[in-house]
This record gives C-alpha cells, sequence and structure tokens, in this order.
C-alpha cells in the first residue's frame, strides 16, 4: 500500500470510530496497534466449560506495562471507606493507598473488547466545571455541536435503551433482569429513579449481528458479537470501504518531527524488535489517556503548554455487594441493563461538587461464576460449604457508583525515570492522588449503595470495594486536554494539535473533565466522528 | 506470594491468581509416620468431601495443586503442621484422626492469626482447591452454573431463578 492519507496509532474506540469517519470520506487510512486482533469465535471462553478461569483472554502483546508514582496516606477519618471483605478482611492493610490496575487491553478494539458496553452522552452540564463550578475546565464544544455525532455513533454501533435525558436510543431498550427488577423496587422505595441504561448491546439484530441473549458475560468478550466494541462496528465499515488497512502488532516509539511544524513520520517497533519507520500526511493519536500522552513526552513532540500527561481523571468508584434470600440469578441479563442518574449532575450531591451514577455491579464486580462465589462470597469447608454453595448461588446483588474526578496537580501522567518496555521506551507512570471532595463523593456512594441494597431486601453486606483504598481505574482521560487555549490545553476543539498541524488525539485523553459517572467510550466515539468532519471539511 | 499481595489480587476485579510462594525451602526433620501425600489428600478431602457431586480428590485438584510449584513449600509445611498438631493434640498421626478431629484442626487454622503457617496454608490451599474444583463442571451439577453462559444464554433472565 502506498503510504495513506492517515496513520492512526492505537485500534481502540478513539482509533475505530476515526478509521470509520475518514474512510467514509475517501481518504486511505492505516489503522495500527500495539496489541493483537481477537477473534471472537476462537479466542473467548464463555462457550468453554472452564470459563471462569480467565476474565478477559490475554494474548502475547494484549496488556501494556505501566509503573505507579507516590501511594497516598489514608485518613483515619475515612475508615469506612476501606475495600473490605467478610472472610478477608481489610483488602488493604496498609495506611497508604494501594495501586491495584489500570484495567484495559491492547488489541483491535483496544479497551472495548472487555467493555461493559454503556453507552453515555456526557451531561451538557458537565462539560462547563470551569465556568459554573471553578474546577476543571470547559470543553470547547457545545454539547448541541456533538449531538449529531453522538446519534450517529448510536445508529453505527447499534445503541439500545434511553439515553441519560431519555431519548429513545436507535434499538428499543433491554428488559430488566430478575436482579435489575429487585434493585428497581430498592430503588422506589428511596423515591429514585431506575431507567433503562443506553447500552452498545443489541436489542436486535443490526448489521448482521444477532441480538443479545443475556449470558452477562461483557466482560469476558461477547462471543455472538452483538456487544458493539470498536472492532465489530467501527473497524469492520471502515474495512469494508477498501480504504482502511489494519496492522495489528505495531507499536508506535517515536513521533518524528519534519519541517513547518509536521509530524514527518513515525517509528514503529514489531513483536520481535524490527523497526519501520511510515509515513502519511496525517497522524491520529489514539493510545488512549494513559499511552497518548507517554508516546508525546517520550517523543518530546507536542507538550509545548506543559499540559501533556496533567489533569489526568481516574476511575472514582464503589461497589458494594450483599447476599439476598431470593433466587436472584444474578448472573444473567446485562451487567449494566439498569442505571440510576439522580445524582449525575454536578451540583446533585450536597455539600460536594461533581456527580455520580448508581448502577449494577454484581457481574462487573466479579460475582458470575461458582469459584468466585465459593473463595468470596460462601466462607467455611466441607459438605456445609458445598450445600450453601447450591443454596445461594446466584443470589449476589451488588450496587456501585462511579462519579466524577476533578484534575488535582498531584494525578498525572509521566515517564518512568527507572523502567523501560521491552523496546527500550520509558514506560508510563501513573500518579494518582484523591481530592477531599472526590473522597467525599466516594462517601456519598457508600451511604447511597447501602441505603439501596437495603430497600431492595439485601440481608447483610459481605463486601465493599472503592478507590478510597484502592487506585483501579477502567475509564481514564484528560491527559492531553482540549482547549482554545493554546498555552493551556493541546489540542483545539476539532481535536488538532494547537502547533503540530498534521497531528491529532482522537482519545479520552482530550477530555477536559469526565462527567459525573457518565461511561466515556460513546464521547470519544462522537469525538472522533466530529473530528472527522472537520477533517474534510 | 505474600498475604498482603494475595488480598490485593483477590480484591481486584478478577479472581485469585496463583503466584510464587516465597518461602525458602525448609529442611525438615525426617518423621517416620509422616506420609505427606497421604497428610495432604486428607486435607484436601476434608476441605471438599464428595456429597451429591464428586469430592476434589475424585476430580484430582490434590495433585493439580501439586503441578503448581508455587504451593509446593506451603504445602510441605502445612502437611507437617497437621502432623505436628495431631500428634501433640491427639497422639496420632493427621491420617488416622476421626472425623471431628480433623475438623477441629481445619477450624483451628482458619483461625490462628493472618500470616502464621496453618492460616496461609489454610488461606491458600482453600482458594486454589475451591477455583480449580468449580472449574470442573461435574462439581456444578445442581447449581446454577450447570451450564456454560454460552451459547445458549439466558433467555430466562427476567424470572427468579430456581435452583436445578
Ligand atoms: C472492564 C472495563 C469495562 C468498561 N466498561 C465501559 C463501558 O461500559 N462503557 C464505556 O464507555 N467505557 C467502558 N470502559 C472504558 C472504555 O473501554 C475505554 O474508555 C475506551 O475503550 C477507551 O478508548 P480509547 O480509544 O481512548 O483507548 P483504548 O481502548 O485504550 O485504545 C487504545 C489502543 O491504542 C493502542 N496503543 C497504545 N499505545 C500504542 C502505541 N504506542 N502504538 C500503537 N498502538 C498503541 C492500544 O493497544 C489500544 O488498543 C471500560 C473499561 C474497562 C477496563
Ligand atoms: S450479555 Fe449479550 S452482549 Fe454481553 S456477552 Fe452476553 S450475549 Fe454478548
Amino acid at each position: 500500500m502506498p503510504d495513506p492519507d492517515v496513520l492512526i496509532i492505537g485500534a481502540g474506540m478513539g482509533g475505530g470510530a476515526s478509521a470509520y469517519a475518514l474512510t467514509q470520506r475517501g481518504l486511505t487510512v492505516q489503522l495500527l496497534d500495539a496489541g493483537p486482533a481477537f477473534n471472537p469465535d476462537t479466542d473467548y471462553r464463555l462457550n468453554d466449560p472452564n470459563w471462569e478461569a480467565e476474565r478477559f483472554p490475554q494474548k502475547p502483546g494484549s496488556q501494556g506495562k505501566y509503573s505507579y508514582g507516590k501511594a497516598q496516606l489514608l485518613d483515619q477519618r475515612w475508615q469506612h471507606l476501606r475495600s473490605h471483605s467478610h472472610l478477608y478482611g481489610f483488602l488493604n492493610k496498609d495506611n497508604t493507598r494501594k495501586f491495584n490496575a489500570y484495567n484495559h487491553v491492547r488489541g483491535i478494539g483496544g479497551s472495548t473488547l472487555h467493555f461493559t458496553g454503556e453507552a453515555h452522552r456526557l451531561n451538557p452540564a458537565s462539560m462547563q466545571m470551569l465556568s459554573q463550578y471553578g474546577v476543571a475546565a470547559d470543553w470547547p464544544v457545545r454539547y448541541e455541536e456533538l449531538l449529531p455525532f453522538y446519534r450517529q455513533a448510536e445508529v453505527q454501533i447499534g445503541v439500545a435503551g434511553l439515553t441519560r435525558n431519555n431519548e429513545p436510543c436507535p434499538q428499543p431498550a433491554h428488559l430488566p433482569s430478575y436482579a435489575d427488577q429487585t434493585l428497581g423496587k430498592g430503588m422506589e422505595q428511596l423515591g429514585l429513579n431506575w431507567t433503562p441504561n443506553s447500552l452498545a448491546v443489541l436489542s436486535q439484530p443490526h448489521q448482521g449481528r444477532p441480538p443479545c441473549n443475556y449470558c452477562a458475560g461483557c466482560n469476558f468478550g461477547c462471543p455472538r458479537r452483538d456487544k458493539g466494541s470498536a472492532d465489530q462496528t467501527f473497524v469492520p465499515a471502515a474495512l469494508a470501504t477498501g480504504k482502511c488497512e489494519i496492522r495489528p502488532g505495531l507499536q508506535v516509539l517515536h513521533l518524528v518531527a519534519g519541517k513547518g511544524d509536521q509530524i514527518d513520520h513515525v517509528i514503529t517497533a514489531d513483536p520481535a524488535g524490527n523497526q519501520h519507520k511510515l509515513r502519511a500526511s496525517r497522524y491520529v493519536l489514539a493510545a488512549g489517556a494513559v499511552e497518548s500522552p507517554r508516546l508525546l513526552l517520550h517523543s518530546e513532540l507536542g507538550n509545548e503548554s506543559g499540559e501533556v500527561g496533567r489533569n489526568f481523571m481516574e476511575t472514582l468508584s464503589f461497589a458494594t455487594l450483599g447476599l439476598h434470600p431470593e433466587p436472584l440469578g444474578s448472573h444473567r441479563g446485562l451487567p449494566s441493563g439498569y442505571i440510576c442518574w439522580d445524582f449525575n449532575a454536578p451540583d446533585a450531591i450536597p455539600g460536594v461538587i461533581g456527580g455520580c451514577r448508581l448502577s449494577p455491579v454484581t457481574v462487573e464486580a466479579g460475582f458470575f461464576g461458582a469459584s468466585i462465589y465459593a473463595s468470596r462470597v460462601i466462607g467455611g469447608w466441607g459438605k456445609a460449604h458445598k450445600q450453601a454453595m447450591r443454596s445461594s448461588c446466584g443470589n449476589v446483588l451488588g450496587i456501585g457508583g462511579i462519579g466524577d474526578f476533578l484534575p488535582n496537580p498531584d494525578t498525572f501522567i509521566d515517564l518512568d525515570p527507572s523502567t523501560t518496555d521491552q523496546h527500550g521506551t520509558p514506560l508510563a507512570r501513573i500518579n494518582s492522588h484523591l481530592s477531599e471532595q472526590d473522597i467525599r463523593r466516594i462517601d456519598f456512594i457508600a451511604k447511597k449503595n447501602r441505603e439501596i441494597l437495603q430497600a431492595a431486601g439485601v440481608e447483610s453486606i459481605f463486601e465493599q470495594y472503592g478507590s478510597y483504598d484502592f487506585f483501579n481505574s477502567t475509564h481514564v482521560a484528560g491527559t492531553c486536554r482540549m482547549g482554545i487555549n493554546p498555552d493551556i490545553s493541546v489540542v483545539n476543539s476539532d481535536l488538532r494539535h494547537h502547533r503540530w498541524k498534521n497531528l491529532y488525539i482522537a482519545d479520552a485523553s482530550v477530555f477536559p473533565s469526565i462527567g459525573g459517572g457518565e461511561s466515556p467510550a460513546l464521547t470519544i466515539a462522537a469525538l472522533a466522528l466530529r473530528m472527522g468532519a472537520a477533517f474534510t471539511n | 506470594m505474600n498475604r498482603r499481595v494475595l488480598l490485593q489480587r483477590l480484591s481486584g476485579l478478577g479472581l485469585l491468581a496463583g503466584a510464587g510462594w516465597l518461602f525458602k525451602q525448609a529442611l525438615f526433620p525426617h518423621y517416620p509416620d509422616f506420609d505427606q501425600q497421604a497428610t495432604w489428600r486428607v486435607w484436601i478431602d476434608h476441605l471438599i468431601p464428595e456429597d451429591e457431586t464428586p469430592g476434589a480428590l475424585s476430580l484430582g485438584i490434590d495433585a493439580k495443586i501439586l503441578e503448581k510449584p508455587e504451593y509446593l513449600d506451603l504445602v510441605e509445611k502445612g502437611t507437617l503442621w497437621l502432623y505436628k498438631t495431631a500428634k501433640d493434640r491427639f497422639d496420632t498421626p493427621y491420617t488416622a484422626l476421626s472425623e471431628s478431629e480433623t475438623e477441629s484442626l481445619i477450624a483451628m487454622a482458619s483461625k490462628e492469626s493472618g500470616d502464621s503457617i496453618p492460616n496461609s496454608f489454610f488461606l491458600y490451599t482453600r482458594l486454589e482447591a475451591m477455583k480449580l474444583y468449580y472449574a470442573d463442571p461435574r462439581s456444578r451439577v445442581g447449581t446454577v452454573w450447570e451450564q456454560n453462559p454460552q451459547p445458549a444464554g439466558h433467555p430466562d433472565f427476567q424470572q427468579p431463578c430456581h435452583h436445578a
């Protein structure tokens, strides 16, 4: 293939949607990813009797490496927010926060391969955090400007349900599972609204993909292909144009500057370490909010503002799990079929800036199979343990909240000064610190979780797990912020770099704020589609 | 793997993953009637005995754990503790204890202090045994997990789930 018009670095939601948008407009595209391609027929394991042994399959190159900065001291005042298990006691016994994981997948489809499929539009109020609340930054794009691209993304993916503001999605909403109905009763008792979630999971056939059959295993990789991960939606549509070439297993090591504030080429490495030079007219960086800043910092390029890597926003969450006396069968349905948006607005939590949402968490927290019940739910041994397994399996009910995370100076990505990957590139180092506001938001979620579980009939809470004492992120954003002012942002509203004219960034790193618990993938896609439109205008 | 690392992993979204137990190889004195293999098998059988479904021994869980090098030192130390404690308390080798005596030792191990040999032995071998045992579909007969999640899915997801 001759040099493409556009070289896209990273084939997750951002890269996949960019490839779709650009090929639809007649541009030729090479879509590179450091990770492998996954085949749902042969790689995913939900058909396998030993399906529980590994959550999402690991393949060579499907996990990146990263390191962590200094851990934050914990505070006696918030002792009740520590992660705890009825079988193992405090899960973090130290007096500092622990780094557990930045959960991600490298591969064609990126982290959408194992995502839950929530497809949320951002609350417009959360896009004006600086002007309205004096925190984070304002988006340089108005919600109304993004709306047509949200709708386009929802159609292409086949999103089902209701949007946050109750607008019907292209596909009918999924019906509530019995466990979601049970949580719904608790919500109703407390006067809270419980509505169908908007999900990248088909409720009707779409573009040759079948509807969901409610196995609840989305985080294990969907073998039916009805979950709208980027590899099943945007990438095939880009390939169908004949203008897209996919290149798995190629990690970009360097962006190399040319004349006139243009990127000249990139250096890539394959898994064997062979290096190649690749060239295009324009470059879209979509490596995710941890790896995009790493690549720019290592290339010593694009950080004129000093903002690359700063403003990192992690996932602020708290999950509470209990046993319900009824045979709920909570391993069935969708992991996050229903949702409560009542506290999502930035001013919805009393005394705290930044909102949250509440949704089922049973399956996402792993309570999906017999092994995990045997090791985390049912204590003891012997025949009594086996009997308890039979009578309690499927009865776990969990609720969780994801909340806003406000950028702060101690939460950022930089290059690890001492550790490199197999190609000699310094690892991204994750530095994380919770502010008082963040902890109070967690506190609010923890209280609501307990109230809801109790109202839903849960008799005993056996585990709670949250961000107060563990860094454990699935949604990450903010490290190459978009904005109008080049002194304090990295890209403009069309996602073009303020200085490097042929460099664009199309992943969650451009988010100026992360919202009150909205999942980011649909917004990443909408921004990429909007970038595609601006590209060719 | 020390207890902290284990708990940290446990608390993540995934299941426990086995990893290197970092005890140094110990040189045990030789006890003429200490049959380590037999002690280990009785322990596993007591953790997951046979009832309507097979016990852990008939699914080969004892051998599967010993195939993992990271468990060998722990099993060696734990079984030695079982042998010595049985001798001290009941003046009998562990393998010859009655049902209630065996039960009292497992209960004792479960209540020992967190980083002690008996408690670590109880915690980790129980976890690994449960994980391996319930990964075998023969263990799941009579539970809601008799079928794999796919290909059938759960078309009954809106109804209560009466156990098989
Ligand atoms: C368990 C879990 C559940 C989630 N559930 C949801 C959900 O329900 N809804 C939602 O909206 N979000 C969810 N998320 C988050 C969501 O998956 C991510 O926000 C989203 O996929 C990010 O997309 P991205 O394109 O920014 O980055 P990524 O998906 O991280 O994609 C980046 C890609 O770039 C590649 N790459 C990185 N560096 C290089 C390099 N140097 N050279 C070449 N390639 C490179 C990587 O291999 C990767 O494939 C979930 C995440 C997890 C972990
Ligand atoms: S619940 Fe539906 S979308 Fe999720 S893995 Fe199962 S079939 Fe796929």
